[in-house]
């Protein structure tokens, strides 16, 4: 019998905490309230659906650009007349580039500090097919520690669509004098909305449950029906894409009854709807190129499954299958700015924290040493830099690090804190935690 | 208005009994949110799916058991975050997540009820961290490498710790009914 974990664990119930960001009821219940008027006047929802990379909230400055004629202009002397992103002061030329079916992506600078390496990309179409465009996206990017990263901006006159990537490594390791790697795969372009019709299907069969190849789906670039259940009101609903097809689909099924009424699909709630021996399981098929979604529809008809029709709405994309493989190498940095100093804040002490300030970020670390301090004494930390130019706010990154296992009195913690723009180090006079400050000069 | 006359008024068509639930229980469905898309994802892709949780609580509220409206969100919020990041293609899905458990015959076989249940067991017996640990992995579906960055582990640790969980889950689903 196979199981699925994470299917098991879907009746988990997580505690209610009260720490942690707020939301921002206003919005919320705006667009709550838009999508609800809608439904009342019979108007489908529309999905904003946005095309974007890894985005952590504290991570690259604003990209200005202009409209110079920058084609005649090499990569990093683009990014440094054109461009002059927030980090150009602190990174060095790279130029290192690979092109995949006429699609070139460029390494065209880069720099490490500590365990955290900043690197420029830039997507350009050579082959004039004008496919990267400001709606172009890049489906993944990956390297081999933590990687964070602007949805791009794009230039129209080199015809350059730029990223500014923060890697990680574990905590522990750095890229000091060693390299990273970034991994693109397949390139997204030209969005449209799809509404596909399979009106061939016999949803009926899903009360006795069925998967395979059921049906093709009508009009699309491999994409099929790959599994039909009932249980109760709800019909589950598998679509298999095929991977190395040229389009990418998201898709958001739907059943159309015959008087032009509307079920629309939920994502599965699992903690209703009992987990379906007769699907293969939900992920990739054998050999790595068939990706498989569930659906679920619920308040169907079992005794009208016959007269409705499965419809596929959602967004597709053309897709230029590949990978492009960007290797960086790094030599030596500055040395940053150490310090080791008791931080407190607010009536908690953290002893001998290790203070490391990079152009990049600010780190500390230290031991629990037995002391145990409550999660939200490190997330609500302040930190801030006095320099020769003012004071410098930095932005707490989304993942303390703090000691989980309370049997263990030597637990870590880890904290960093986040430069919007590149920290002119020698300008650094004070380093300010908490209550705490730091000096350096 | 309590949560049950919240739900009933709500079943009826009252948005004020939406709006009620929103503040009830925006937070927690966020909590849930933030925990799986970021930092894959945006602060914006949260709204949106937290946006959506309500949503679907209004769409289906037919559905909502009483007895633990908390829960039905709770899945509600994990679903909308899991289809966000799916779209995204991250390294989902989680191929290490699928077990097989040895099974003498089919009418032995666990309903998917007894599985959950064996399952979750197993989840609140284990230590500290493999607890915590498994369960990003598993109902947050965080990386190992945002996993160890976390928690101030190197990477094998995770993997190893992952490894010890679902060796535990494995023996607790192959447990002969006592």
């Amino acid at each position: 019998m196979t199981y699925d974990i994470c299917e098991l664990l879907s009746a988990y119930e997580p505690p209610e905490n009260t720490s942690g960001p707020g939301v921002d009821m206003a919005r919320l219940r705006e667009s709550v309230a838009r999508a609800v008027a809608a439904d009342s006047t019979g108007a489908r929802r529309r999905r904003k659906l946005r095309r974007t990379l890894l985005i952590a909230a504290a991570c690259a400055a604003a990209l200005s650009l202009t409209a110079l004629a920058a084609a005649a202009l090499g990569g990093f002397d683009w990014l440094r007349e054109t461009v002059k992103p927030g980090f150009i002061d602190v990174v060095e030329p790279v130029e290192r580039s690979v092109t995949v079916e006429g699609i070139e992506a460029e390494a065209i600078a880069a720099q490490q500090y500590g365990d955290r390496a900043i690197c420029y990309v830039s997507l350009r179409d050579t082959a004039g097919q004008g496919r990267v465009n400001a709606g172009t996206s890049i489906r993944v990017v990956r390297t081999s520690g933590g990687l964070r990263g602007d949805s791009g901006v794009f230039d129209e006159g080199s015809g350059r669509l730029l990223y500014e990537f923060q890697a990680t490594q574990a905590y522990g390791e750095s890229y000091e004098n060693g390299d990273v790697t970034l991994y693109l795969a397949d390139i997204l372009y030209n969005e449209r909305e799809i509404d596909f019709r399979c009106g061939g299907l016999n949803l009926a069969s899903a009360a006795r449950g069925a998967f395979g190849r059921l049906a093709d789906v009508p009009g699309s670039d491999g994409a099929y029906i790959a599994g039909l259940s009932l249980e109760g009101d709800v019909l589950s609903v598998q679509v298999a894409q095929d991977m190395s097809a040229p389009v990418e689909y998201r898709f958001r099924p739907y059943l159309l009854g015959p008087g032009g009424e509307t079920i629309e699909s939920d994502s599965s709630v699992s903690a209703v709807t009992p987990l379906d021996r007769f699907l293969r399981p939900r992920g990739w098929d054998e050999g790595g190129t068939i990706a498989i979604m569930q659906y679920s529809i619920y308040g169907v008809e079992p005794d009208m499954l016959d007269e409705y029709t499965l419809c596929l709405g959602g967004m597709s994309w053309q897709a230029v299958r590949g990978d492009w493989v960007l290797h960086i190498d790094f030599g030596s940095t500055p040395e940053p700015i150490e310090a080791v100093a008791d931080v407190s804040s607010g009536g908690v002490v953290f002893e001998d924290s290790q203070i490391t300030l990079t152009p990049l970020y600010l780190h500390m670390e230290g031991y629990s040493a037995g002391y145990r301090f409550d999660k939200n004494d490190i997330m609500a930390l302040p930190a801030y830099l006095e320099t020769d130019g003012g004071r410098v706010e930095l932005e707490p990154d989304s993942a303390p690090v703090i000691p989980m296992d309370y049997e263990d009195p030597d637990g870590n913690y880890f904290v960093t804190w986040n430069a919007a723009a590149a920290v002119g180090l020698d300008a650094v006079r004070a380093i300010v935690i908490g209550d705490t400050r730091i000096e350096t000069a | 208005m309590d949560e049950i006359e919240a739900l009933r008024e709500l079943q009826r068509g009252s948005e004020e009994a939406l709006s009620w639930f929103i503040g009830r229980y925006a937070a927690y469905a966020a909590a849930i949110i933030r925990n799986i898309l970021l930092p894959s994802l945006s602060e914006s892709d949260v709204e949106e799916a937290l946006a959506d949780v309500f949503v679907s609580l209004w769409r289906s509220a037919a559905r909502v058991p009483a007895e633990n409206v908390r829960a039905y969100i709770s899945a509600i919020a994990r679903n909308r975050a899991l289809g966000a990041l799916r779209a995204h293609r991250a390294e989902l899905p989680l191929e290490e997540a699928l077990i097989e458990v040895p099974c003498p015959t089919p009418e032995q076989a666990l309903t998917e009820r007894e599985a959950s249940e064996r399952a979750l067991a197993a989840v609140e017996a284990m230590p500290e961290p493999d607890r915590d640990i498994f369960l990003r992995r598993y109902y947050y579906y965080q990386s190992v490498a945002d996993i160890a960055l976390a928690l101030g582990m190197n990477v094998n640790t995770v993997k190893t710790r992952l490894r010890r969980g679902r060796e535990r889950l494995r023996d607790e689903l192959m447990k002969e009914d006592e």
